[in-house]
């Protein structure tokens, strides 16, 4: 019956309690999103590399070295020797070592010069290795292996001929078009930058830029030369190497020892310590979006006390009624509260649904734009302390109203 | 007796002589049917809030039903409310959002005898008793007429056969031929169950009703408190 009064009580009102409802769910609305955003690019650049255990580079900072050799943000700001990577290969601690190259692109997306050794060793999330969804690694020059997102976005298949473009983005005028490439596999979606990457062997990368019309004519006659004869289009320099060591405990001793290489000016960072770094530099931008969703919700709370206030003044005639058959003071104030958290639930029931239905329809678009994968699991332990703090507020909110009701339910008068 | 007032006091505010009570005696015996006259705004329902112990005196002592206001509670006063009183207003007599079981059952939510067996029974049986329409019982009350709803109110006011029913104004609202077959059917009620009757209205041509009749004013002296305050 108490539950019944209050329902009921709601459902006499629902021009201005739908409106109250519509003014909470929205900011609901907003701090959920916003949280569960948070942590989920938090959570895909986290897991966008895992198992490499240095990343090495010329000397730069450690958080530009991660942006562009793992997320392929901004461009490098010199390359390493290729003597440096052959020097890192060998050395004892190392168990494997990839070069990278950047700098072309497709289409807009981004190019990656490799070694076969890529696909063996470099893992995301949870040491989850590279998997291929068609196909297999590349072993003439002139192959190519597609990210899950490029081929669907672009509508490739095994077998299509690619040009690539000199520098990135779409609008290049210098496209290497002599020398098409053969897409020989497409990996299956990581929901990391690996997804929007097109990876092509460092030869590969190379040949596109030789210039000497002698051997361009070479190469244009043999489309399918295999990466075996190809040891002449091996790279002067790389933009950066990833490494694994056998044991994770010479992990400083050797990043110490590449930071004060003679030979040559190289910086090797951990990526882990570098994403947390990106993370630390993000944190007055973090701060700000929590405060700026608190100041939401509180004006919403403010909204949902002056409704609840206003209805009282419309309700003396039934809390005296309620009063003279005898409810006590202290009812009416549980009632006035109930009520308050009624409209509460309802308006999470209409956030949570509503941002399921908006991160289902816009996980796609967020993969393939920003290469982060948005879980649509909202049920997190965050969210749920988040609302769990909403509804204690919602009960704050609700005291003045419910003062205003027990002191007309004491005064008696009508 | 049934409601025993000795030298009670009350007022809304210090400065304000408006509403205020002060009653030397008022006795209503057991099982009496009571009305009290006077004209609107006089106090009259500041005075019945009192008796159903809604307000607190600020002096003297009020006994109903043979238990004394002041030594209980507000609980417990809340409490002894919903078992004992009835009460009909003029208007705003039912949630409005509620259909008329709904209303009644709410009432027997706050008594001591919060069992729902056979609740639906006995509101079925008083609403027969008061020839409001089987069809009229689960519908909103806002859309039924003022003489439904008041004989509504009734059945809301009997469903915990209290001891005493307290009536303010509840004729005000109707017409003359709803006004006796409304007083009828309260005064078999109250002979059915017992129960004490205390009638206030501003209307004296209802007073042949009752077995005592009573003017407020000559009950009811705010002004000797005052005149005590200014000497």
């Amino acid at each position: 019956m108490y539950l019944k009064l209050a329902i009921k009580s709601l459902i006499n009102r629902k021009a201005s309690v739908l409106l109250t409802i519509a003014t909470i769910s929205v900011s609901l609305f907003v701090m959920l999103g916003v949280d569960h955003i948070r942590h989920q690019a938090k959570s895909s650049f986290a897991s966008s590399v895992s198992g490499v255990d240095l990343i090495v580079g010329s000397r730069t900072s450690s958080i530009n070295l991660l942006l562009y050799s793992v997320f392929r943000i901004g461009s490098p700001t010199n390359n390493i020797g290729w003597q440096s990577y052959e020097r890192i290969a060998k050395a004892k601690p190392v168990r494997w070592a990839v070069p990278i190259s950047l700098g072309d692109s497709h289409k807009g997306y981004r190019v990656m010069g490799t070694t076969k050794n890529y696909f063996e060793f470099y893992s995301y999330a949870n040491n989850q290795a590279l998997h291929f969804d068609q196909g297999k690694p590349f072993d003439a020059v002139f192959d190519v292996v597609l990210g899950a997102n490029v081929a669907k976005q672009l509508g490739y298949h095994l077998g299509d001929k690619i040009t690539l473009s000199h520098g990135i983005g779409n609008t290049s005028f210098i496209k290497h078009d002599k020398l098409p490439f053969n897409v020989v596999g497409i990996l299956a979606t990581t929901g990391t930058p690996v997804d929007q990457t097109l990876h092509v062997s460092l030869q590969g990368l190379e040949a596109v830029h030789v210039s000497k019309p002698k051997e361009v004519k070479y190469l244009i006659n043999n489309p399918q030369l295999p990466l075996s004869q190809a040891k002449h289009l091996i790279p002067k320099s790389v933009t950066a190497i990833m490494v694994g060591l056998h044991s994770k405990i010479a992990v400083f001793n050797f990043q110490r020892l590449i930071n004060a290489d003679k030979l040559e000016p190289l910086t090797a960072i951990l990526p882990g310590v570098a994403l947390a770094q990106l993370w630390q530099t993000m944190t007055v931008f973090d701060n700000t979006l929590k405060l700026i969703t608190l100041l939401v919700i509180i004006s919403s709370l403010i909204g949902l006390c002056a409704s609840l206030l206003s209805s009282i003044k419309e309700r003396v005639n039934e809390i005296k009624l309620l009063r003279i058959i005898g409810a006590s003071a202290s009812y009416v104030f549980s009632l006035i509260e109930l009520e308050a958290l009624l409209i509460a639930l309802i308006s999470t029931v209409i956030a949570l649904t509503g941002l399921y239905i908006a991160l289902s329809l816009t996980q796609a678009f967020i993969l393939t734009h920003y290469g982060v994968l948005i879980e649509t699991q909202l049920f997190t332990q965050s969210s749920m302390s988040l609302i769990a703090g909403f509804l204690l507020f919602v009960i704050i909110a609700a005291i003045p109203p419910g003062i205003a009701a027990f002191n007309l339910a004491k005064s008696g008068k009508s | 007796m049934s409601i025993l007032l000795e030298n009670v006091k009350f007022s809304y505010s210090n400065t304000t002589p408006k509403n205020d009570i002060c009653v030397e005696s008022l006795s209503i015996a057991q099982g009496e049917k009571h009305f009290i006259f006077g004209p609107s705004g006089c106090g009259k329902s500041t005075l019945l809030n009192l008796i159903s112990g809604v307000l607190r005196p600020s002096n003297g002592t009020i006994t109903v039903l043979g238990e004394s206001l002041e030594k209980m509670n507000s609980r417990q006063r809340d409490r002894f409310r919903a078992n004992n009183i009835g009460y009909i207003f003029q208007q705003f007599n039912l949630i409005d959002y509620l259909n008329a079981k709904e209303n009644i059952a709410l009432a027997r939510q706050f008594s001591a005898n919060t069992q729902a067996i056979n609740l639906a029974n006995q509101i079925a049986e008083l609403l027969k008793a008061l020839a409001v329409n089987e069809s009229d019982w689960s519908r909103p009350v806002s859309t039924l007429s003022i003489g439904q709803q008041q004989r509504i109110a009734i059945a809301r006011a009997f469903i915990n056969s209290p001891k005493l029913l307290i009536a303010d104004e509840p004729t005000s609202s109707l017409d003359e031929p709803n006004r006796d077959k409304f007083l009828s059917l309260l005064n078999t009620l109250c002979d059915t169950n017992q129960t004490t009757l205390l009638f206030v209205s501003h209307d004296t041509r209802l007073k042949h009703h009752f077995d005592r009749v009573q003017n407020f004013h000559e009950i009811n002296f705010p002004t000797i408190k005052n005149k005590a305050v200014n000497h």
